[in-house]
């Protein structure tokens, strides 16, 4: 595919000149396709204060399959495994083209918000999840404090 | 002579070239004439040597070849004085150890005596015997001619006598026969070898020329009394001769008989003819015969034909005509062929084939084949199957086309044309290529203006008396060379002609070469499309404005002269564009162009023409063929009652008429071409880049328009060209109207080089891709189906060996799988019936076919029955927000109403993004319900809704969703709701097994385009009529007229509405949307410009590559300035993919003109058979 779609310069366009608040996302120079993405984490969820990166990637089928989305910053939340792959409904199955990358990344945040132990991705982030949830959100707060937040 | 010694070089070993050069220094000034002619021919002498008749006549003794013998002599001791050379050889040439012994004698010193002696000795020698080999005739004829000879022939004498009695008459050598003659009478002694006798002839009295058939052969000598008589069949040809004076006959016993002849008796002789100065001198009187034949052309037929209602004076041309040729057959004498190739001088010899062609083709005449065999040939692309029956005869086939324009190429003529040349800059604003300079220099010196070259030019290389018309030789006539002979004749320097010519199909001779004066002002400029004839027509008209050489009034013609007016004729739809090319070159305020069309036609046409005193002055006069035409019609009519003076169009004769796209003519038979004809005027031109669109007769209008006699009579033109050509006799055919166009045909093709090696025309760079494309389910079954259907018929036929005569059928299998590659519903629907395919009537598919095909394309998964449809559809009229709405998948806001599609759920999409989407969905996992992108609903393809322009009242929607609302609505909304407000769309069930996957393919990319480039124009090809109508229909429905300006160009149209189409197409105004021409290639085929466009889509493929090549060229042509990309779409693993195999194989076997009909059969079975391997 060597044209960029009109839905992706449009919706590139609006992502930067109407920034969702708490989440950034620009396009890499080489690739259109590709996205550097910044997400905040939820100010009530453990991941507060956390700035994450994630790429995005958008396939040659977008916007009939959804977009590759992963986090790069290291992250505990037991839908988001060691490898940043995130277990979202709207990723897979429940896409539709009618999703678009704001909306994808506002559901990310959300999940973020709002972890899910019961369809998990890294099993044993949720186990950690189900038995002892305050020590985990202890943990995850842990983690956004090495990982995430900026020095 | 530096040009001959290099063609002796290829010839003639080093030393004999040293002999000629020395004998060159030695001879003498005086004993030049037949030396040097011969001298000049050298080159063919080598040919004649080879050749049998010649060969046959040479002695039968043994001897080396003069050649040979001197050039070991001169390897071997250097330099000898060729005097000595001839002597040594004539003493030695029968000696076995010729050349040690000519060496040793040479060494020794030689008497100069014996040299005179010898010499005259071997000169009596070679003319009692036949020459010895053609090799050493130049140096024979040199003795013979410089010794004068002494040899007691009394007949030589007389002849010698005769030539200081009168330079006039003369007699020339022709041939020797040699005869088997009988004896009438018994001889008191046995004949002698080299005994002349004399023949004789006798008429017996009640007997005309014509019947009577003796020649007697006496002795020479006091008795001169008949000994005897030649056969039967040589005495026809010879008596005439003998009659009308055209050759003199020598006679020789060849061999001394071994006792006295008793009658009855034979013995052989040779006759030596000649050929007599009167039988050349009758050329005149002849020319005056046959010119006025010329005005009744039946009679000249009859005179082939019809012996018994022949004058005396026909019956003397057939008797001649009949003589001659069979006495060149007999002498085995051939014409040279003109050479086509440009680059050699030589004439070569026509083969014995086509010289009895030549000869037995008058008598032949209208026997024409009556086996005509199948001629669909698949070249023909457009109509396959009604041209079964229809073709003519003198159809040309591609290839003899290919020929005919290879053959009519002159570039070489042309090289030395100023290249300079250019109109007035006071007349012309533009530049001309440099190939259109030298066209204009060449239009310029067809009309005789050499001053007027000269001065525009400004090339002081260029001599303009090169090229005065010196006329081509009239094709009829054919150039022979004189044999060369030992003896006799030697004398005739008054004869320095090395050719005579003669006319075989009447048995005229001449010494002169038989000159057509093209004298007719104007020619055929046939360049190629593309390369500006229209560019170089005005640059002509603006070059020679007005006829200088008019000086009023004219007495002889009462049609007023406009002198100053050039008629241009051109289709309606290129009225505009000449008015618009004119206006662009046009530099002089006082030329106009007066365009004489529609309601500006008047009857003071000529008042506005030959109106000296206005200062503007109307150059050019613009018409069409349809308003000459309807003139002509109301004219005949007027002329009917009373010659009245003429009106309009014909009330003045012009100075120049231009018929552009002259093959509109070619018919001469129409009212369009009968109207022309009838115009007047003084220089006669017409463009066309397709002089023959079909047959041969095509360019015969075009001759008669330019009144190129005698051409311009049909009967000349049948007799010569078509009948010929029916013959298969094609190249013959094809050579005589190589001549005739000569002088007066121009043709440049793009590939053309200039002289500066680069191709006359730099178009920008074309790509051809071929996007293959995956039939959809459905096409797929209906396919598979008809193509076993199809293998059925054809392995049939295989077997029985009937292939041919099944091929209409097998045609019409053919026919529908490709209709299936195209579009389902052009299989068995109406639209079917194109109007080619309708002739095939019984063709048309069986009721199998038409249900299998209702089969497939029934829906299944879909509304249950037009209730539910109903229910569904009239629920969603209000959900539709036209403004408003958004495509949620490409985000287009507002989707156009040709675009859009609504869900039942109430959910507006594009089109194509739903589509995508559901088969997305479908081929990601088929066990998933496609939902809805918005709300997740469950939808289906076969449950979707699609708008289209057309008002649906309220009321009608209100009624059907009445029973849901029911109660609800009470009085008041009512009210509310205006009556008038009604819905500006219709909604209608969306059926996606109606389009077809190549329209689909089509349609993606045109999307692609309007994306990436708007305002873009592309064409679309098909040539199929209905298939284009189907594209209009989906384009409407499923893109939109939004964004799309959809035009439609086909044979149906009008010419007002073909005009008008392509003044939308070239007009800007759509701008941005995408201009989309759908191209019917039938129609199109008349010198469209389409540059504007530098797409083009090509829906279906073609059977022959160059019809393809020839659409792409529309666009690819001058005035293009960008790349131009064509997609071919060709359905993957079908018939159309073979189809491509099929266009190859043509391109690499190129087909040879004049194939048999056998071999085109053989080629069109492998093409089919090609088409249904797998």
């Amino acid at each position: 595919m060597a044209t960029l779609p009109k839905r992706i310069i449009k919706e590139t366009e609006r992502l930067v000149s109407d920034p969702v608040p708490g989440i950034t996302a620009s396009p890499s120079e080489e690739n259109l396709r590709y996205f550097e993405v910044t997400i905040d984490g939820p100010s009530l969820s453990p991941y507060a204060n956390g700035k994450f990166q994630l790429e995005l990637y958008l396939p040659d089928d977008y916007p009939m399959c959804a977009p590759k989305v992963r986090f790069l910053t290291k992250i505990y939340h037991p839908n988001i495994d060691k490898l940043g792959r995130i277990c979202l409904d709207v990723l897979k199955d429940n896409w539709s083209p009618a999703l678009q990358i704001r909306t994808i990344l506002l559901s990310i945040q959300a999940l973020l918000g709002a972890p899910n132990p019961d369809d998990p991705l890294a099993n044993d982030v949720a186990q950690d999840w189900k038995q002892d949830e305050q020590k985990a959100i202890q943990v995850a707060k842990e983690w956004t404090e090495k990982y995430a937040v900026q020095k | 002579m530096g040009n001959n010694s290099i063609m002796q070089r290829f010839f003639k070993t080093q030393p004999a070239r040293e002999r000629e050069r020395e004998r060159e220094q030695s001879s003498p000034p005086t004993e030049d004439s037949l030396f040097v002619n011969d001298e000049s021919d050298h080159e063919i002498t080598s040919e004649i040597s080879s050749d049998p008749s010649t060969i046959s006549r040479t002695s039968p003794e043994k001897s080396i070849p003069q050649e040979l013998f001197e050039s070991q002599i001169t390897n071997t001791i250097g330099h000898v004085p060729s005097r000595s050379l001839r002597y040594l050889y004539e003493k030695y040439k029968h000696d076995s150890k010729n050349v040690r012994h000519a060496i040793n004698e040479y060494l020794n010193g030689i008497n100069p005596e014996d040299i005179d002696n010898l010499l005259q000795d071997s000169t009596t020698t070679t003319t009692t015997k036949r020459p010895l080999s053609s090799l050493d005739l130049n140096s024979q004829l040199e003795l013979v001619h410089n010794q004068m000879s002494t040899i007691s022939n009394t007949i030589q004498k007389n002849n010698i006598n005769n030539i200081e009695q009168s330079n006039d008459e003369w007699t020339r050598f022709i041939g020797s026969l040699d005869v088997q003659a009988w004896a009438t009478r018994p001889t008191m002694k046995p004949l002698n070898y080299a005994e002349k006798l004399q023949l004789k002839r006798l008429i017996p009295k009640n007997s005309t020329i014509a019947n009577s058939s003796i020649i007697r052969l006496c002795t020479i000598g006091e008795y001169n009394r008949e000994i005897g008589r030649i056969p039967e069949d040589l005495t026809r040809i010879l008596s005439p001769l003998f009659d009308l004076n055209i050759a003199k006959f020598e006679t020789t016993i060849l061999e001394s008989t071994k006792r006295r002849l008793s009658t009855g008796d034979s013995f052989i002789i040779q006759i030596d003819i000649f050929l007599k100065s009167t039988a050349f001198e009758l050329h005149d009187e002849l020319e005056l015969n046959l010119s006025t034949q010329d005005t009744h052309p039946a009679k000249k037929l009859k005179m082939n034909f019809n012996f018994s209602t022949e004058s005396a004076g026909e019956a003397t041309l057939r008797l001649r005509q009949f003589a001659l040729s069979k006495l060149f057959e007999r002498l085995h004498i051939r014409p040279l062929r003109i050479s086509t190739n440009v680059n050699s001088n030589n004439d070569i010899e026509y083969s014995e084939e086509d010289l009895t062609q030549t000869q037995t083709q008058t008598q032949e005449s209208s026997n024409s084949n009556s086996s005509q065999p199948i001629t669909v040939n698949l070249d023909s692309d457009e109509e396959d199957i009604d041209q079964v029956a229809i073709q003519p005869v003198d159809e040309v086939n591609l290839d003899q086309l290919k020929q005919f324009y290879q053959q009519n190429n002159q570039s070489n003529l042309l090289n030395n044309l100023p290249e300079s040349t250019m109109p007035p800059s006071t007349n012309f604003k533009l530049d001309l290529r440099p190939y259109q300079k030298v066209g204009l220099s060449w239009m310029i010196l067809r009309e005789g203006e050499t001053s007027v070259l000269q001065e525009l030019s400004n090339d002081s290389n260029f001599d303009v008396k090169d090229y005065t018309d010196d006329g081509i030789m009239n094709p009829l006539w054919r150039k022979y060379r004189w044999p060369k002979n030992n003896n006799n004749n030697i004398n005739n320097d008054t004869i320095d002609y090395p050719y005579f010519y003669a006319n075989m199909y009447n048995g005229e001779l001449s010494l002169e070469k038989p000159i057509i004066k093209a004298s007719r002002k104007g020619g055929i400029l046939s360049d190629e499309m593309g390369l500006g004839k229209t560019i170089s027509a005005l640059a002509l008209i603006n070059s020679v404005p007005y006829d200088t050489s008019y000086r009023p009034p004219s007495t002889i013609s009462k049609t007023p002269y406009a002198s100053k007016t050039t008629l241009i004729v051109v289709p309606m739809s290129l009225l505009t564009q000449w008015k618009s090319e004119f206006d662009k070159v046009n530099n002089n305020p006082n030329h106009y162009c007066h365009i004489y069309y529609g309601n500006s036609t008047d009857s003071h046409l000529s008042s506005t023409l030959i109106n000296h005193s206005s200062k503007h002055i109307p150059i050019v006069v613009l018409t069409t063929y349809g308003t000459i035409q309807n003139e002509y019609i109301k004219m005949m009519k007027r002329e009917s009652s009373s010659r009245a003076s003429r009106v309009g169009i014909y009330s003045v004769s012009y100075f120049r008429i231009i018929l552009d796209e002259g093959h509109n003519i070619r018919n001469r038979n129409t009212k369009t071409a009968k109207s022309i004809y009838e115009l007047e005027c003084s220089r006669r031109w017409i463009l066309t880049g397709t002089p023959i669109v079909n047959r041969l007769d095509d360019l015969y209008s075009l001759i008669k328009f330019l009144q190129l006699d005698p051409w311009s009579n049909f009967s000349y033109w049948k007799t010569f060209i078509t009948l010929p050509f029916e013959q298969k006799k094609i190249s013959q055919a094809l050579d005589i109207i190589k001549s005739i166009l000569d002088p007066i045909f121009l043709r440049r093709t793009k590939n053309m080089r200039g002289n500066d090696g680069k191709p006359l025309v730099e178009l920008p760079e074309k790509q051809v891709i071929i996007e293959e494309i995956k039939f959809n389910e459905k096409e797929a079954k209906l396919y598979n189906w008809l193509k076993t259907k199809a293998h059925n018929t054809f392995s049939e036929g295989l077997k029985s060996g009937q292939l041919l005569k099944q091929y209409t059928q097998i045609l019409a299998h053919i026919l529908r799988l490709r209709q299936v590659c195209c579009h389902m519903d052009l299989v068995g629907g109406p639209n079917e019936m194109d109007m080619e395919e309708a002739e095939a009537a019984e063709e048309a598919p069986d009721d199998d076919t038409k249900k299998f095909v209702k089969d497939v394309t029934e829906q299944k998964v879909g509304f249950l029955n037009d209730t539910e449809v109903r229910q569904a559809m009239y629920k969603l009229y209000d959900k539709v927000n036209l403004e408003d709405s958004e495509c949620s998948i490409c985000t287009q806001s507002p989707i156009s109403i040709g675009e859009m599609v609504i869900t039942p759920c109430g959910h507006t999409f594009c089109m194509t993004c739903l589509i995508e989407h559901i088969e997305f969905q479908e081929k990601q996992d088929n066990t998933i319900d496609n939902r809805c992108p918005n709300c997740r609903t469950i939808i289906s393809k076969y449950k979707l809704f699609r708008l289209r322009n057309k008002v649906t009242s309220s009321k009608d929607v209100r009624f059907h969703t009445a029973t849901q609302k029911s109660m609800l609505i009470d009085d008041n909304y009512d009210k509310n709701e205006d009556l008038s407000k009604n819905y500006t769309f219709q909604l209608y069930l969306y059926n996606p097994d109606k389009t077809s996957s190549k329209i689909q393919a089509l349609f993606n990319h045109l999307r692609i385009l309007r994306d990436q480039s708007p305002g873009q124009k592309v064409i679309v090809f098909s040539q199929f009529s209905s298939y284009l109508d189907i594209i209009e229909n989906e384009l409407k429905l499923q893109l939109g007229e939004a964004e799309f300006f959809i035009l439609k160009f086909d044979g149906r149209l009008s010419m007002n509405e073909r005009e008008r189409v392509l003044q939308k197409f070239n007009d800007n105004s759509t701008y941005p949307r995408t201009t989309i021409l759908l191209l019917s290639l039938k129609a199109g085929g008349v010198g469209l410009n389409l540059t504007q466009a530098s797409r083009a889509y090509m829906m279906d493929p073609w059977w022959s590559p160059s019809i393809e090549d020839q659409a792409i060229d529309r666009i690819h042509r001058i005035g293009q300035n960008e790349t131009v990309k064509v997609v071919r779409f060709i359905m993957e693993n079908s018939i159309e993919i073979k189809m491509l195999k099929i266009q190859e194989r043509k391109k690499q076997i190129g087909e040879a003109v004049g194939v048999e009909e056998e071999e085109r059969r053989k080629r069109r079975i492998e093409d089919i058979k090609m088409l249904f391997e797998e």
